[in-house]
C-alpha cells in the first residue's frame, strides 16, 4: 500500500501534579510500552506534539488504528514518581492545527 | 448518557467533590457501592440533585451463605435500585445467578468462583457481571492483576454475560472520563463496542428496576395500565 498512514491527534489535560514537557513525553511512552509494548508502540508510533505548560494541556500524535491504545494506555496512568496524577482525552482531531486551537481555547491553570 | 455506578464512599465522608468532578467529567449518574457500610442515601441524593446528577440506589451483598442472602433480598429488594452480590462460596454464586432478584454480580473478593458453568447460568438468568477497575487503576497493572481481569472478561465474552464496568473511585483525582474508562476494556482484551459496559447497560438495570419500584408494578408480567381510573 502507498501513501501516509493517516494521523490522528488527541488533545489531552493533566490533572493532580504539575509536570513539565520532558516528564510528560517520558510518562506517556512509559505507559504505552508498559501496556501494549513494543508493538503496541509501534502499531501506534505516540508523540507529543504540542504541549502547553499554562495549561497543563497538550497533543498528542499517534496512528489512527493506535488511537484507543494511546487513550487506555492514559487513562491507566494514576501516579508518577509517587504523586496522583491524571491524563484525561478531551477530544480527538483530525487535524494539528485544530488540536492546538482546543488545547488553547482552555482556561490556563498557571504552573 | 454515561453511569458509573461502583464508586467507593470516601473515607473523609464528604462525597461533594468527588460529586462536582464526575459531573464534570461527564457522567449523568452515579451510585456508591455499599459494601461495609450503610450509605446516607438521603444526603446522597439531595446532593446529587444540587449538582445534577442521577443518584443510583444501589445494595451490596457478600456472604459465603445462600440463606443470609436471600434474607437481604427479601428485606432490601423494594427499597434499592440495584442489587449487587459479591459472592464468597459456590452455593452463594449459584444462588445469586439464578435468582431474579440479582441484577448484577461481583467476583473481586472471590475470582475464582467465577468459572464457565458459572457465566453459563449468568448467561441464561440474563446477570451482569461488574468489573470494578479501582486497583486497576490507583494500584498500577500488576500481572497477576491482568491476568485475573483478562480471564474474567473472556470469559464473560465466552458465554455471552453482559459487563458492567465502574471505576470504584473514591478520591476526585481517581475519576475518569467515561470513554476513557470504558477504553481500559480494550486492554483487557473485550472485544466489541465497550461504550456500552457504562452507557446502556446501567441505564437498562436502572431504568428497569425503577419502573418495577414505581406503583404501576403489581408483579412480574403484571403491570397498571392507566393511573387507576375506571
Amino acid at each position: 500500500m502507498r501513501g501516509r498512514s493517516k494521523r490522528r491527534y488527541l488533545v489531552f489535560k493533566l490533572s493532580g501534579s504539575h509536570l513539565n514537557e520532558r516528564e510528560v513525553r517520558k510518562l506517556i511512552v512509559a505507559s504505552v510500552l508498559k501496556y501494549y509494548g513494543l508493538k503496541g508502540y509501534g502499531d501506534s508510533l505516540p508523540r507529543l506534539a504540542y504541549f502547553d505548560r499554562e495549561r497543563v494541556a497538550g497533543v498528542i500524535a499517534c496512528l489512527k488504528e493506535g488511537v484507543d491504545v494511546i487513550r487506555s494506555s492514559l487513562a491507566l496512568i494514576s501516579k508518577y514518581k509517587g504523586k496522583e496524577v491524571r491524563l484525561e482525552t478531551l477530544k480527538i482531531t483530525g487535524t494539528l492545527r485544530k488540536a492546538i486551537r482546543i488545547v488553547r481555547s482552555l482556561t490556563p491553570t498557571g504552573s | 448518557m454515561f453511569y458509573d455506578i461502583g464508586l467507593t464512599y470516601p473515607e473523609e465522608d464528604n462525597p461533594r467533590e468527588l460529586l462536582r468532578e464526575a459531573k464534570e467529567l461527564g457522567y449523568k449518574g452515579i451510585g456508591f457501592s455499599s459494601l461495609g457500610y450503610p450509605l446516607p442515601f438521603k444526603a446522597l441524593i439531595k446532593a446529587c440533585n444540587k449538582i445534577g446528577l442521577d443518584y443510583v440506589k444501589r445494595l451490596d451483598i457478600s456472604s459465603h451463605n445462600k440463606v443470609v442472602i436471600k434474607e437481604a433480598l427479601r428485606k432490601y429488594r423494594r427499597e434499592v435500585e440495584v442489587i449487587v452480590v459479591h459472592p464468597l462460596s459456590v452455593e452463594a454464586a449459584r444462588l445469586a445467578a439464578r435468582d431474579s432478584r440479582v441484577d448484577v454480580l461481583n467476583f473481586h473478593l472471590k475470582p475464582e468462583l467465577f468459572e464457565p458453568v458459572e457465566a453459563k447460568m449468568m448467561a441464561l438468568n440474563g446477570k451482569v457481571l461488574e468489573v470494578n477497575l479501582r486497583e486497576l487503576i490507583s494500584n498500577g497493572a500488576t500481572l497477576r492483576l491482568i491476568h485475573l481481569y483478562r480471564r474474567m472478561i473472556y470469559l464473560a465474552q465466552s458465554f455471552k454475560v453482559e459487563i458492567l464496568i465502574s471505576s470504584g473511585a473514591s478520591k476526585p483525582i481517581e475519576l475518569r472520563r467515561p470513554r476513557d474508562l470504558a477504553s481500559i476494556l480494550l486492554f483487557l482484551g473485550f472485544k466489541g463496542d465497550f461504550r456500552r459496559t457504562l452507557s446502556e447497560v446501567p441505564f437498562r438495570i436502572v431504568s428497569t428496576n425503577r419502573a418495577k419500584l414505581s406503583k404501576r408494578f403489581i408483579a412480574r408480567g403484571v403491570w397498571l395500565a392507566d393511573e387507576g381510573k375506571i
